[in-house]
């Protein structure tokens, strides 16, 4: 179990997380909230690239940056902008951060051929870096991430920049390799998070606002969210008194998905609340 | 660890840059030679003369010397010689009438007795009544001219002035050339930068930090790497041009005359043949080449652009060049990395530091600062490279 305890962290005056309390578990772990909000400060002090200002992030009770390299044999950190050496191919880049693992060489060598199978590179591993789309790189990057078959992985916006194709398979993989692993992922983007999450951590105002399943906050606004048809000239009168949380163009008409706390207005059906619906609600 | 980051370097562009440099000054080793043959003529020519005269000092001859140089040679419109319409065994026999004549111009000045400030003797002669006078004790630069006295005496007169063809280029372009010495640094930066600043261009620090062996590690073996690839380069560097020189000039024989039989070397308290010369310029090389590849390493991890990078580490390690080789400037210039790895500006003449009251000489402090240098980068490599990057 990875555990912050009372972590703040501020650079010179400005506050960036104060006071966080909390337990990430074997499965997928997400960090949402929107940019800017302090995801890449709490994942970089949860990959020891910076320290606390003030309290302590544990791992199996002791504390993160006294196990050193006991940690780091155990962790797989992607960040925000991951980089790679094009001039490597990929069976070489991920032979090269295999040995940066300290993993014995014979191991890097079937861990490659499995990884490779997984994020659908086989065809392509003695084809230079440099020639990979996004989304193969961000293959190759998760590939790399799992080359010590770490106990936790932390993944900064994994999926920033990628098509929807590659989104989904990336979603596919994240939730094959979270099984037995501490999976830690930042994003501010609901709908790829939502189906995989066991757990979804949100922040606002520096501080943790929610810690629980998709299910349970989502429960919150639950009563509260609605669909209504309107017409066109209506969308900015009702955007002036409800939350818009979506709008789709339907023939003459407009549906509006919103948020309402108080009386809806007439013809206005309840519906299931989604992930997407507490974030734009939350940080409305 | 230590392959990898091996491989590494030599993925980039850093073996072409090598090829490239090496050819470069393999090139410039040729120009050299044509140079000096343009102005030798024939080499053997001038050879057969120097072997005649050779251990001789026939004062007589060297008048007739200087009478034949200056009858015989023409000028160019600035004043300067200029030897082009001379035939090539006629300039053969010229260069070598010039070299005996400036030989024993240099002898007579090591013997100098009569002509020279009292005070601040530079001959043999000089020296040695400015040291039996017992009224001078008391002058602050006596410690030193007692010792300059002690070694000068131990090398004896310079008597082997002529017969030194090729050589003196061998010692100018080796230990003092600023276009060969500028190439080394360039490698060396090249070494550097594709070892330490590749990472940051690739934006891989982060994940080699949060890596097991991305730390101490490979920290170790990136320092470990740069300076074994430094001292290798180095090495071939240095010893494939002194070999090159020395078949060029048809040298191999003369590797046992002593050094203050240079004509820019005759005041040199050390007394040492030409190939112990060699190799302590080799060792200067190696110690010199250790500092600035620690500094440059160090640099790297400071500045995290290579361009930049690159531009600093030309300009911080070519400025001590140009600070004037004399004075208190030259003094403290001298011990610069770059400048400790020329080691003739160390042996030409008597250069020491007054520390605790006793004179050390400069040719023992150079290297032993550049040790210091280098290990202190080392040392404080572990703070910039990886502390520096954690928040």
């Amino acid at each position: 179990m990875l555990t912050l305890q009372n972590v703040t962290k501020k650079f010179g005056s400005e506050l960036i997380i104060d006071d966080f309390n909390l337990e990430f578990e074997k499965g997928v772990n997400v960090l949402l909230a929107p940019n800017g909000a302090g995801k890449t400060t709490l994942m970089k002090m949860a990959a020891t690239l910076m320290v606390p200002t003030a309290g302590k992030i544990l791992y199996s009770g002791k504390e993160i940056n006294q196990l050193g390299v006991h940690y780091r044999n155990v962790l797989g950190y992607l960040p925000q902008k991951a980089g790679y050496y094009k001039n490597y191919t990929a069976e070489e880049f991920l032979f090269y951060l295999g040995v940066l693992k300290n993993v014995d060489k014979k191991r890097i060598r079937k861990r490659i051929d499995h990884l490779l199978e997984l994020v659908e590179l086989s065809e392509v591993r003695s084809k230079k870096a440099g020639i990979f789309s996004g989304g193969m790189i961000q293959r190759l990057l998760i590939a790399g991430v799992l080359i010590n078959d770490p106990e936790v992985i932390i993944l900064d916006e994994p999926t920033t920049g990628l098509d929807p194709k590659e989104r989904i398979r990336f979603k596919n993989i994240i939730s094959h390799i979270s099984r037995d692993r501490i999976v830690v992922i930042s994003t501010h983007i609901t709908s790829e998070v939502e189906f995989i999450a066991n757990k979804i951590i949100m922040m606002k105002d520096h501080k943790i606002l929610y810690k629980d399943s998709v299910s349970n906050i989502t429960s919150n606004v639950k009563g509260k969210i609605y669909e209504t048809f309107i017409k066109f000239d209506q969308l900015k009168m009702f955007e002036k008194e409800y939350l818009v949380i979506s709008e789709r163009q339907e023939n003459e008409d407009v549906v509006i998905r919103f948020y309402c706390d108080g009386e809806p207005p007439s013809m206005s059906v309840s519906v299931s609340p989604v992930l997407e619906d507490v974030f734009v609600s939350t940080y409305q | 660890m230590f392959q990898e980051e091996l491989k590494k370097i030599f993925r980039g562009p850093l073996k072409w840059a090598l090829i490239l440099v090496f050819m470069l000054n393999i090139a410039i080793i040729f120009i050299n030679y044509f140079e000096f043959r343009h102005q030798v003529g024939n080499v053997k020519k001038y050879n057969e003369f120097a072997d005649q005269y050779e251990g001789v000092l026939d004062q007589e001859f060297a008048e007739q010397c200087k009478n034949n140089v200056s009858g015989n040679r023409g000028t160019d419109r600035d004043g300067d010689m200029d030897d082009s319409a001379i035939d090539w065994g006629q300039r053969g026999r010229l260069y070598f009438y010039s070299d005996y004549w400036m030989s024993s111009e240099a002898y007579k000045a090591w013997n100098k007795v009569e002509g020279e400030s009292e005070s601040k003797p530079v001959s043999y002669e000089g020296i040695k009544k400015y040291i039996d006078y017992d009224g001078n004790r008391n002058d602050p630069v006596y410690p030193i001219k007692e010792m300059e006295f002690q070694m000068l005496s131990k090398t004896g007169a310079p008597n082997y002035y002529y017969n030194i063809v090729g050589i003196k280029n061998i010692v100018r372009t080796l230990t003092g050339g600023m276009i060969s010495f500028f190439l080394i640094i360039i490698v060396l930066i090249l070494i550097v930068s594709s070892s330490f600043s590749v990472e940051n261009s690739s934006n891989m620090s982060s994940i080699i930090l949060t890596a097991a062996n991305g730390r101490k590690e490979i920290l170790k073996a990136k320092i470990v790497v740069v300076q074994l690839i430094s001292w290798i380069w180095i090495s071939v560097y240095y010893w494939v041009c002194v070999v090159l020189y020395l078949l060029l000039f048809d040298n191999f024989g003369k590797l046992s005359i002593p050094l203050n039989a240079i004509d820019s070397f005759y005041k040199s308290p050390y007394n040492i043949k030409i190939w112990q010369f060699l190799i302590i310029g080799y060792l200067f090389y190696i110690i010199g080449g250790f500092a600035i590849t620690a500094f440059l390493s160090v640099l790297a991890a400071v500045i995290k652009s290579p361009i930049l990078n690159f531009g600093v580490g030309i300009l911080i390690l070519l400025f001590p060049l140009f600070i004037p080789s004399n004075g208190m400037f030259g003094t403290i210039g001298i011990l610069f990395p770059d400048m400790s790895m020329q080691a003739n500006t160390l042996f030409q003449d008597m250069q020491a530091v007054n520390f605790l009251g006793k004179p050390i000489l400069l040719c023992y402090v150079a290297p032993i600062v550049s040790l210091a240098i280098g290990i202190f980068m080392c040392a404080i490599h572990y703070k910039v490279y990886i502390k520096g990057s954690i928040e």
